[in-house]
């Protein structure tokens, strides 16, 4: 307030005084304003955190038992790393039922692409050895895009033995002798032979101190790179011989458009008791009746690229026990007849050279070329699944039962760039013709075909 | 020879004797009982998720049943995550009723039906974080920033992925 008896310098002073002190207040208030605020956004926080935690123990997931959630997690299709990866990281529950779930373990895939980044590799092989306890194992080793190191081995020359010691130490995992085997190679280069020895470490850490997880293996499947030479190759596939007695399953994948010689497949002790075998290399022939091939119930054998004539190689191996076989190629057995009496499901490239097999029990065939239907008559087959080649149906459908009389089931196969719509067409004008027989069109992604071999 | 079933919220469902037998738990107490028209009790499965239980069943009636000879999970190295165009039709409803419909295909033993949940459950959390998953399924992330760390550490592996 000013006084008419003071002058306008001493009003604004006194007026000065008072909203000093009045701005104080205010920040006093300001400040106790802040604090209450900061007060109930805490409170906010805390409220809050607790409905969503209420409210999360009423989500419908958590009244999932454990036993259906670890269903849930064994169905889940991503690759075992990235599945338990990401699940142990959602929840504490969620993290002790993964931990603690040795079927969730057991299917250990590992991928070799560098030797600078396999430490990080045989660390996740040692986590899974240890969380899938005493679980069969079903191992895949991927070293098809296994690198050669960044430092350049090739230009190490003379010193290269001593060099290769220096960075690839020896590893209580590789034998000695298989070690001196690989370094002592001199006809390959030294990349290659880091990369056998990689393959080898690999193997010796998924065998574990003094053989210790051999007894658990079941399955092994082997993608090596196609610098791999076939004597390496070979050593790979026999040294599992000494040790993979419980293996069940071996599938071996060289991707490699040709070996300068086959593989002598008898001579791997494994292949005596292995029951699912799938490999794509050239096989040696042998003039004695082995019967090394008496174990084997489901036999695939991958693209070969040279159409080398691989069955009759194995003619005399002895195929006992065999109940499916998928072939890339044709039989090819030349002039002698391959006896498989077991035989019930077939998938061959074309029906050309039946003839030359003595199958009694196959009920089930697949020829994988259009239109390439058999030569000869097959009286015990049931199901035939073709690829339709767009000439008339219903003929072929006819020269279909000519040749297998007790056909009940055809199945059509869909020709690629040929729509779905235009072998349903087809088929429909056919309906009424076909008496008897069932004909259905497949659908590639969801066939009830039996699938031989479950591998991938 | 039609089937009484009774829900816990007491609704009756008149189903015939084949539908209602792709329950083993329903076969099982058939079985023990004989020929008896008394009402089953499901004490676990309310109306509204009968009416769909039952809604598989009927569509289902004359597939095989399950042998139990199937492969385990350690000797299936292939489990597929397929499922048919009318199951995926079938199992698309809320979540609520999802995890519903899985809880009673345990509860009357239709494996079926319940590995249709289960995969239907796995394909929502593929390709997802752990931080996607919690929102899709209201999951409170309940680690300590020290757990978390731990968590880490142990899995180290992880880190090339």
């Amino acid at each position: 307030m000013t006084s008419p008896f003071l002058g306008d310098k001493d009003n604004n002073l006194l007026e000065l005084e008072q909203k000093a002190v009045l701005l104080k207040d205010i920040e006093a208030h300001i400040q106790d304003l802040e604090a209450r605020l900061d007060s109930a956004r805490k409170e906010y926080e805390q409220v809050q955190g607790r409905i969503s935690f209420l409210r999360a123990s009423y989500a419908p997931i958590r009244r999932l038992p454990r036993d259906i959630l670890v269903t849930v997690f064994d169905y889940h299709p991503e690759d075992q790393k990235c599945r338990n990866s990401v699940l142990l990281c959602v929840c504490k529950m969620w993290h002790e039922i993964v931990m603690n779930t040795s079927n969730l373990w057991n299917q250990i895939t590992l991928k070799l692409d560098q030797v600078e980044t396999t430490s990080v590799v045989w660390k996740y092989a040692n986590t899974c050895l240890e969380r899938s306890r005493a679980r069969p194992l079903h191992i895949w080793i991927d070293g098809s895009t296994f690198g050669p190191p960044a430092y350049e081995v090739s230009d190490f020359r003379g010193y290269a033995s001593q060099r290769l010691y220096d960075h690839v130490p020896i590893s209580p995992y590789v034998s000695h002798d298989s070690a001196r085997r690989i370094w002592e190679d001199y006809g390959f280069d030294y990349d290659t032979r880091i990369y056998e020895y990689g393959l080898h470490l690999a193997l010796g850490i998924l065998r574990g101190n003094k053989n210790q997880f051999i007894e658990r293996w079941r399955g092994l499947r082997l993608d090596v790179n196609p610098t791999l030479h076939h004597r390496a190759a070979f050593r790979l596939l026999s040294s599992l011989g000494g040790y993979a007695c419980s293996l069940n399953t071996l599938n071996y994948r060289g991707m490699k458009h040709y070996y300068e010689d086959p593989i002598a497949l008898w001579d791997i002790p494994a292949i005596t008791t292995i029951r699912n075998l799938t490999f794509d290399f050239m096989v040696e022939s042998h003039p004695d009746s082995h019967e090394y091939m008496n174990h084997v119930e489901n036999l695939t054998i991958l693209n070969l690229y040279n159409g080398s004539a691989l069955l009759s190689y194995m003619v005399d191996a002895g195929f006992e026990s065999l109940k499916s076989l998928e072939l890339a190629e044709d039989l090819q057995a030349g002039t002698r007849l391959i006896n498989l009496p077991n035989l019930k499901f077939l998938s061959i490239r074309t029906g050309l050279t039946l003839q030359w097999l003595i199958s009694p029990r196959l009920t089930h065939l697949y020829v994988q070329t259009p239109s390439a239907f058999p030569v000869c008559t097959l009286t015990s087959v049931t199901d035939f699944r073709y690829v339709w080649g767009k000439f008339g149906l219903l003929t072929e459908l006819n020269e279909a039962c000519g040749m297998m009389p007790s056909l009940e089931r055809f199945h059509i196969g869909r020709l690629l760039g040929c729509s779905y719509a235009d072998v349903a067409t087809a088929l429909e004008e056919i309906r009424g013709e076909v008496g008897t027989l069932a004909v259905c069109l497949e659908d590639a992604t969801h066939s009830q075909w039996p699938v031989a071999l479950e591998l991938d | 020879m039609p089937v009484l079933l009774v829900t816990s919220d007491n609704e009756q469902f008149r189903v015939e004797k084949v539908v209602a037998q792709r329950s083993v738990l329903i076969k099982n107490m058939l079985e023990d009982v004989g020929e008896s028209d008394q009402p089953i009790p499901l004490p676990n499965v309310t109306a509204p998720v009968l009416k769909k239980v039952l809604e598989y069943c009927d569509h289902h009636q004359t597939d095989p049943l399950p042998t139990g000879d199937e492969p385990s999970a350690d000797e299936s190295r292939k489990r597929t995550t397929d499922i048919s165009e009318w199951d995926q039709k079938f199992i698309t409803v809320d979540q609520e009723m999802l995890f519903e419909i899985i809880l009673a295909a345990n509860y009357l033993d239709i494996k079926p039906l319940l590995d249709v949940g289960c995969k239907t459950v796995a394909n929502m959390i593929k390709g997802k974080s752990p931080e996607e998953i919690r929102k899709l399924f209201n999951i409170v992330n309940d680690f300590t920033p020290e757990e978390e760390a731990q968590i880490k550490k142990e899995n180290e592996w992880a880190e090339d992925r």
